[in-house]
């Protein structure tokens, strides 16, 4: 032991040895289980319970920001989603009975939310910026979900959670990968004690995805792959979108590229027709270009779209088939628990799709004829 | 004032919009070279060159100088009628209006004007917004002073701007988002079909116009004058609010509620010829209205980047200094 404390590394490796299991007693904290792509949140078991832990950076000033949510095993009742986008995972758990408001009854498409609109059992309560704090003391909810960005309102946090409701900030939009933001469906889970059923879901996504993937990867070179122009304009403003995102992964997944892919732009940034027609006119396909039913009502909009080589060749494709007469699209609903879903459509988009038969077995596209 | 300087003047302005005109084919998010600009203008080839200045580019410098002169008479009608050199189409609610209307039908609540041609739709949808503002603004101020009707005008405006406010505020946020980049005004989204309109309507209100000068010159120091000199000021203010209305409704359909124009126009073209005959100012104002507005479409291209920036965010912030510079100059007899 005398030799172990005069050598000086070991001096060292024994204090650290020491200060590890110190640590380890007082609080007793081991990550459980772990995520495979989802980066922001983190469910850890301490000595007394089980803990949600995420952290994020805020979107618009990029200041770190974090937030605990200590599993006790009382399980909330009633729940407000104010993003459509939460409502997939909350379904697939079967949770959908525990809803009793949204921020919009427009946006939802799930039937089963909808049946409950019908029936007064679900509300729309706006968004977190403008909802009434009234409105919240008269549905009595156990817990909000709301977007990481509107965490950053710490007044109107604090006022909710002085009401005794829990307000739950969800980032995986945040997530760098589709799949991360599937992955979500675990924090969703462990709040109703589900983790079972949310890691079986998840495999299920992941294993179909990493398998469209390697599919598109073996028939792919850097050369072969079709080019994709995304989004349509507005009042001029064409918004590119950041290379980050995720329909640009989603692309490169399937074996297709960005038009744009050398633009590296961490936010979407605006550009004129003008220059998306110099840059991007050669694109072989045009994805998610809006709620049209008809190449004709596209050029209807604006006749200029037919410069574009994907319009002359009728290579044009809407993501608005599974939509609702109110809005509600299913792409940014299930589209978010089931990435694998978008990633089969593109797939089919992308390597020789042919017609009727191919449209049948597209799930969230459809083109524009 | 000589008439060798009222020439010379036009003469200047005249070579400045030609100069203005041609940068405006040269500059945009793609550079082109000069030869690059006449091959593509004379050249029947089918090339990207050619179609971003046939489609992109020159409708967007016809529709900038379309509407500095229909927006810029507007202006002036309404200053002369109302006697307020600061009134213009919104001040009357005229452009309020349009927007409600437009407002209304990008939220489908115009659901008889969806089924029409979309260029034609949103004319409706404009002037049937502007035409509604203006019917209840002269019908229940209809015996009232020019400055009483002026402050009603104004508090229509208002209403009908916290109406378009809260119908967007209630509606999704994309829906905000679109409301907010349109308000902010645009060139960039005419085709030929848009700039046909623009022109017939430009044509409809600038021979009208020109025909009620001498009504102007009477109307503009007082309804009871004009009724005096055998003038009937109901009817004329009427029908030249309606122009006024047709002109405004249109712009605005196309490219947004475009600010400063109605008021910088008339005064810029006041302060150059110094007189009060709309014989010359509407001509005038014709030439500075187009002026403005290609300048101001100029620097809203912004050249230098991949964007163009809405018109409402430069006009003003370069506009406004050089009407404030004239007022200065003109009061220190600089000008």
């Amino acid at each position: 032991m005398l030799y172990i404390l005069k050598s000086y590394p070991n001096r060292i490796y024994l204090l650290n040895l020491i200060l590890v299991i110190s640590i380890s007693q007082i609080s007793n904290t081991v990550a459980i289980g772990g995520n495979t792509f989802a980066e922001h949140f983190q469910i850890i078991d301490e000595s007394e319970s089980q803990i949600i832990k995420l952290h994020w950076n805020d979107p618009e000033t990029d200041a770190p920001q974090s937030f605990s949510y200590s599993l006790t095993g009382k399980e909330p009742q009633r729940m407000i989603a104010l993003s459509t986008t939460f409502l997939a995972h909350i379904i697939a758990l079967e949770l959908h009975e525990k809803v009793i408001a949204v921020d919009s009854t427009q946006f939802a498409y799930d039937p089963r939310i909808r049946n409950r609109f019908e029936d007064d059992s679900i509300v729309a309560v706006g968004s977190f910026q403008t909802m009434d704090r009234e409105v919240l003391y008269a549905l009595k909810p156990d817990i909000v979900f709301i977007s990481a960005g509107a965490f950053t309102n710490t007044a109107k946090v604090n006022a909710i959670q002085n009401m005794g409701i829990e307000v739950f900030p969800i980032a995986d939009y945040l997530e760098d990968h589709p799949l991360g933001r599937a992955e979500w469906i675990k924090c969703f889970a462990a709040i109703w004690g589900l983790e079972k059923q949310a890691k079986a879901l998840f495999s299920e996504t992941a294993k179909n995805y990493e398998s469209i993937k390697q599919q598109a990867a073996q028939i792919t070179s850097d050369q072969n792959r079709p080019t994709v122009l995304l989004d349509n304009p507005y009042n001029g403003i064409w918004w590119l979108t950041p290379s980050s995102s995720y329909i640009i992964q989603m692309i490169e997944d399937a074996g297709g590229r960005f038009v744009f892919s050398d633009q590296q732009n961490e936010h979407a940034s605006p550009r004129d027709l003008e220059w998306m027609l110099a840059n991007g006119a050669d694109a072989d396909i045009w994805l998610n270009v809006g709620n049209y039913g008809t190449l004709d009502s596209l050029l209807q909009e604006d006749r200029r779209f037919r410069l574009f080589k994907a319009t002359e060749t009728g290579s044009v494709f809407s993501n608005f088939k599974r939509r609702n007469n109110l809005g509600g699209n299913d792409y940014f609903e299930s589209g978010v628990a089931y990435p694998d879903r978008i990633l089969r459509d593109l797939f089919i988009l992308l390597h020789g799709y042919s017609g009727i038969e191919d449209a049948e077995k597209l799930t969230y596209y459809y083109p524009l004829k | 004032m000589s008439q060798k300087y009222h020439i010379l003047t036009i003469a200047a302005i005249a070579v400045g919009l030609i100069l203005l005109f041609l940068a405006l084919l040269l500059f945009g998010s793609v550079p082109l070279s000069l030869n690059q600009l006449l091959n593509g203008l004379t050249n029947s080839t089918e090339s990207i060159e050619r179609s971003i200045i046939l489609e992109l580019r020159l409708p967007y410098a016809v529709t900038a100088a379309l509407t500095g002169i229909m927006l810029g008479l507007g202006g002036l009608v309404m200053q002369s009628l109302l006697r307020n050199p600061l009134a213009e189409p919104y001040i009357l609610g005229l452009s309020s209006g349009a927007s409600l209307g437009i407002v209304l039908l990008n939220l489908g609540m115009f659901a008889g004007a969806l089924s029409m041609q979309v260029p034609v739709s949103s004319v409706v949808a404009a002037f049937a917004g502007s035409m509604v503002i203006l019917v209840i603004v002269l019908s229940l101020a209809n015996k009232a002073q020019d400055t009483t009707l002026l402050i009603f005008g104004l508090m229509v405006s208002y209403f009908t701007y916290s109406v378009v406010s809260l119908l967007v505020f209630f509606n999704s946020p994309e829906a905000l988002r679109r409301y907010f980049v349109w308000s902010m005004g645009s060139y960039a989204n005419t085709t030929w079909i848009e700039v046909l309109i623009l022109t017939v309507t430009a044509i409809i209100g600038v021979i009208y116009i020109l025909s009620r000068a001498k009504a102007l010159d009477v109307l503009s120091m007082g309804s009871h004058y004009a009724a005096s000199v055998g003038y009937a000021p109901k009817r004329e203010r009427w029908l030249l609010l309606l122009t006024v209305a047709l002109m405004a409704s249109v712009c605005t359909a196309y490219c947004g509620p475009i600010a400063f124009l109605g008021i910088a126009a008339p005064y810029l073209a006041k302060t150059l010829f110094r007189t009060s005959s709309h014989r010359i100012i509407i001509p005038a104002v014709i030439l500075t209205g187009s002026f403005l507005s290609l300048l101001a479409g100029l620097i809203a291209k912004a050249p230098w980047s991949a964007a163009t920036l809405p018109f409402n965010g430069v006009a003003a912030l370069f506009g406004a200094p050089i009407v404030a510079f004239m007022l200065l100059a003109r009061n220190r007899r600089i000008l």
